[in-house]
């Protein structure tokens, strides 16, 4: 069924659908809209949701541990500060390989106070050990959030996962995007299989003892080998998806790359934009490639070293900066992924706070590159 | 693809009207891409609003730039450089009571003053319902009387019987009224 | 013995709880609270400080009996005790 709808309904929506049994929130811009279109779902009585209203963000982080831990469906969702403030808990979420599905509505970390979109907050939470995935519309945010149960779930996994969207501009565009029935929505996600849980009194067990110089080490190298199992698991999964809803995704997603020497490489809605200018040189005979990481963490290192190593240059859009690192964080993984391949790889910083991203940027950057400019540069900053 | 931006102030329902014209487009099978330009809400702030309509997928994500129509809800914020935005031959709606000569010639200007009849009806400068009414007489794949019911469904959605009325009774006047000026029937 | 990454629960979980059972901590102690019964009113206090509940209160013979299987010789009881009916005794030669 097409529908149109903003990113943040169609996250709220593939949560109806999704029905947790548990969903702790806090709003804060620009992710309210997902928790506020949730909780009218709530009070028409659509889903059966226990909807807690926390009085933080840590708390909702810490609410939905306690609640994935008793064996609990958990969703929640946030945004920036919001993430920031949960950083504490999101460590503990994944340290305890717990299912929760995070849908996050990337906004700039303050300060100086901001709330457009960059992707500085979940940057941040690149090592916490959860799985990331970037969507670029609200099409790929509906579709993420479905499987994204799935694949935290699977029992060889057990991981929280993010999916992200970018904040208005992803969040907040209103977008024509097919939804499925929910009965055929139920059967893809199934019931959460995983046994064992807090309550569950013919087992007990204790959740989050302390762990200290004895056994520390053992779990962090589980959840080392658990995430490295994640890309083939999402693979298995798109798989499905595919032959279910005929949607067709993979970690990467490359375009016009073929014939192309320069390729970008990019997260989220900027993908869109850079397409779009892709189609149009292309009618003037420039063939320039594009390369959408989407699976962020874990990183698909042999898919990304497979597209990129015959590439005569390489340009890397990172929608956050690493002050005082040699670049950013997109570009410091795709130079070490492809270390045994001497490529030309560039760094871009563009649209933090929101800046702009034209698609006359794309040619600007195109530019700067064929001139050979500095290797790691910022775009769009008035200099 | 076609191309439209929303001049308005904050307050007068422009993003409403937006993603109501994008709910709608999309059940007509379009893809769309609505979205406003945001920044801390205040009533009377100046926004612009976007909206895509194509045949085929939208790709890019950014402000548009070369506009096929383009609307001012409030006539304080018109300047004709803004319509530099405006392709030739484009479309130029104002709500405004007085009479604005460019010096453009190729725009196809249409003035109307919605606001006053939304004054009257409603007795708020809520003018974005009545300039609806020009959607279905500007653009020929466009039903009146489907797009007059899909409009009433939707608002009746989100307010009041008696908001709802109130607001079609404004798109029923404009209506009238872009008859009465520009000639054809709708 | 010490176990290898894959012989643990993920997650830190911890199995076939209560484990505290199994913990005897009564070889911690260096001092050992003994009870004069003459001077215990059964007020209960100590039971309830106890934190590793070796105190009890037994209802056959009335009287509060010390588990020396999990007490670690904190002292708190003794501390505790308002009539000074708990007094913490240097026992190691009784071992």
């Amino acid at each position: 069924m097409k529908m149109a709808l903003t990113g943040a309904d169609a996250a709220a929506y593939a949560m109806k659908q999704i029905n947790p049994d548990v969903l702790p929130m806090y709003p804060i811009t620009p992710q309210t809209q997902i928790v506020m279109k949730f909780s009218e779902y709530v009070a028409n009585g659509e889903v059966n949701t226990e909807l807690i209203t926390a009085e933080s963000e840590h708390s909702a982080m810490s609410s939905a541990i306690g609640s994935s831990a008793a064996g609990a469906r958990t969703m929640t969702a946030t945004s920036s500060n919001g993430l920031a403030l949960m950083h504490e808990i999101v460590y503990i979420a994944s340290s305890m390989r717990l299912p929760i599905v995070m849908n996050v509505v990337n906004r700039a970390l303050s300060g100086p106070i901001n709330i457009h979109c960059d992707h500085s907050d979940s940057m941040a939470e690149r090592d916490s050990g959860w799985i990331q995935i970037y969507n670029e519309n609200p099409q790929e945010v509906y579709d993420h959030n479905l499987m994204a149960i799935k694949l935290s779930e699977d029992s060889n996994i057990l991981l929280p996962t993010m999916v992200l969207q970018d904040g208005f501009i992803t969040s907040h565009a209103m977008e024509s995007l097919n939804v499925e029935a929910d009965s055929k929505v139920k059967s893809f996600i199934g019931k959460k299989k995983y046994e064992g849980y807090l309550l569950d009194s013919k087992n007990p067990k204790t959740f989050g003892a302390i762990d200290l110089t004895d056994y520390y080490m053992e779990h962090k190298y589980q959840q080392h080998l658990a995430i490295k199992e994640v890309e083939g698991k999402l693979k298995t999964i798109y798989k499905e998806f595919e032959e279910k809803f005929g949607r067709k995704y993979n970690v990467i997603e490359e375009y016009n790359t073929k014939d192309s020497e320069i390729v970008f490489v990019a997260m989220s809605s900027s993908c869109g934009t850079i397409r779009h200018r892709i189609n149009e040189m292309k009618k003037d005979g420039y063939n320039v490639g594009l390369i959408k990481v989407r699976l962020f963490r874990p990183f698909p290192i042999d898919e990304i070293v497979k597209a990129l190593k015959d590439k005569k240059k390489i340009i890397v859009l990172d929608r956050a900066n690493s002050p005082g690192a040699i670049g950013g964080p997109l570009y410091e993984d795709i130079v070490s992924a492809t270390k045994d391949y001497k490529l030309n790889i560039y760094n871009i910083i563009y649209g933090l706070g929101g800046r702009n991203f034209a698609p006359k940027d794309v040619d600007e950057i195109l530019l700067k590159v064929v001139k050979n400019q500095p290797f790691v540069d910022f775009h769009g900053v008035r200099r | 693809m076609y191309e439209i931006t929303f001049h308005s102030r904050g307050g007068q329902g422009a993003k409403s009207a937006v993603m109501l014209l994008g709910k709608i487009f999309s059940q007509l099978d379009k893809n769309i891409q609505a979205f406003p330009e945001y920044g801390p809400e205040r009533e009377g702030a100046p926004v612009r609003t976007f909206l895509r309509i194509s045949e085929e997928e939208i790709n890019i994500k950014s402000s548009i730039e070369s506009n096929d129509m383009m609307i001012f809800l409030d006539d304080s914020l018109f300047s004709e450089e803004k319509i530099d935005l405006l392709k030739e031959n484009g479309i130029l709606i104002i709500n405004t009571g007085s009479e604005i000569q460019l010096k453009r010639k190729d725009v196809k200007l249409y003035l109307m003053d919605i606001t006053k009849v939304a004054l009257k009806i409603i007795n708020r400068n809520v003018p974005n319902i009545g300039l609806m009414a020009f959607f279905p007489f500007l653009m020929n794949e466009i039903n009146e009387q489907k797009f007059k019911k899909d409009l009433e469904e939707l608002l009746s959605h989100k307010y009041s019987k008696e908001i709802v009325e109130k607001n079609m009774k404004t798109y029923d006047e404009i209506k009238k009224q872009i008859g009465e000026k520009y000639g054809k029937k709708i | 013995m010490e176990k290898k990454y894959d012989e643990v629960p993920i997650g830190g979980t911890i199995e076939n709880v209560p484990t505290s059972i199994n913990f005897k901590t009564g070889d911690w102690k260096s001092m050992t609270p003994v009870i004069d019964h003459e001077k215990c009113k059964k007020c209960k206090i100590c039971t309830i400080f106890c934190p590793d509940e070796a105190l009890i209160f037994n209802e056959k013979t009335q009287q509060i009996e010390i588990d020396y299987e999990y007490c670690k010789g904190c002292g708190i009881c003794a501390r505790e005790c308002k009539f000074g009916a708990i007094q913490m005794k240097d026992m190691r030669d009784q071992k």
